[in-house]
């Protein structure tokens, strides 16, 4: 019932939000007739932070299907190698925005693995995203490798770091953590917890290292043939 | 001659942005908030594409489209569904309707477009 609640209330959102979005977009495209510096200023800041709260409720939505083992999990056999390097190719121009390298290593005879693309490919992406959005000189690195029947993904940055007392935080929802004083916004919201429950899913671990102002290394595991997963109905469902 | 377009749904907000987009485009467009209102309107202005919301409160967006495609001048129509219901294309229920396309709610404004130029 609670899910079904959230899943109305999330339509409810998701349709009004749009339409905030649109009443703003038209006005900001000039469509209505022209605005002058000030009011566009004013409703890029409504524009802003109606995608954040777009995001935010999108996060919280699937944060909760993910908790309540409703979202149905796409189990196939793929190809890491493929999958991180489409992770590339769409955040490479963020990097290249802050002048980092990005470089990315894959061990030789990489096994196929049996997850769920999609959800995997957000994990790296979000991942990766974060790294970017932390680091403000250096490199991104993601590497692949096999051991011990597990595909061991690592994403690992140059940038602010993680005070080590808040590295268990990291990935806990709605955890507030200093990165330091040189980080442009301090608060990780969901999509590192998001991540988290989507490795625990595929019965996998999911870890943070790392050394203040150096840079943080996130690793996740994810076993070659999955058993006993964690949520229900992960099974060659396609996802909806 | 522009084309016409109607747009079917309960909620007149989406009515106005959808409209303003659509004229802005070129397009002639008529609204219709209830079912009754949207049968009415095709026997008059014969519209080239129709828009419907799968969710109407009254006679709903499933029933509006069973009468649409039973009537001789409207089951020509390219008729586009408007659902906020990711669920709905996968459970059947939009299978059996076998409209001539899905717009999942919310969209924006080049997806509505891609529907516009795909049947017009």
């Amino acid at each position: 019932m609670k899910s079904d609640f959230l899943s109305i209330a999330y339509h409810e959102m998701g349709t009004k939000l749009a339409l905030i979005r649109e009443g703003i977009a038209i006005v900001l495209g000039k469509m209505a007739g022209p605005i002058n510096k000030k009011q566009q200023n004013f409703l890029n800041i409504a524009e802003r932070n109606v995608d954040k709260l777009t995001k935010l409720i999108n996060n919280v939505y699937t944060f909760q299907e993910l908790a309540s083992g409703k979202i149905k999990f796409d189990m196939r056999e793929n190809d890491i190698s493929e999958i991180v390097k489409e992770v590339q190719r769409t955040t490479a121009p963020l990097a290249e925005k802050k002048e980092l390298d990005f470089v990315v290593r894959l061990d030789d005879g990489l096994p196929g693995a049996v997850f769920d693309s999609s959800l995997i490919a957000r994990v790296i992406t979000n991942i990766t995203g974060n790294a970017i959005k932390f680091t403000e000189k250096g490199s991104i690195e993601i590497a692949a490798g096999h051991k011990n029947g597990s595909i061991h993904v690592s994403i690992q940055d140059t940038g602010c770091g993680v005070r080590k007392e808040a590295l268990p935080l990291l990935f806990r929802e709605f955890e507030n953590i200093g990165k330091g004083s040189a980080a442009k916004t301090s608060t990780t919201g969901l999509e590192l917890a998001i991540s988290r429950k989507i490795i625990e899913a595929h019965g996998g671990k999911i870890l943070a290292e790392s050394e203040f102002g150096k840079g943080t290394t996130i690793k996740f595991t994810l076993p070659v043939e999955p058993r006993g997963l964690k949520s229900a109905g992960l099974h060659g469902s396609p996802v909806s | 001659m522009k084309k016409k377009i109607l747009i079917i749904d309960d909620e007149p907000d989406i009515l106005k942005v959808m409209t303003f987009r659509l004229e802005n485009l070129g397009y002639e467009v008529i609204t219709a908030a209830t079912g009754i209102e949207a049968l009415d309107l095709i026997q008059k202005a014969a519209p080239d594409m129709i828009f419907l919301d799968l969710h109407m409160t009254g006679m709903d967006g499933p029933e509006i489209y069973k009468r649409l495609k039973s009537n001789e001048r409207s089951k020509q129509i390219p008729l586009i569904l408007l659902t906020a219901d990711i669920t709905a294309s996968n459970s059947g229920r939009m299978n059996r309707l076998t409209a001539d396309d899905v717009l999942l709610k919310p969209f924006e404004p080049e997806e509505l477009l891609k529907k516009v130029r795909k049947f017009l």
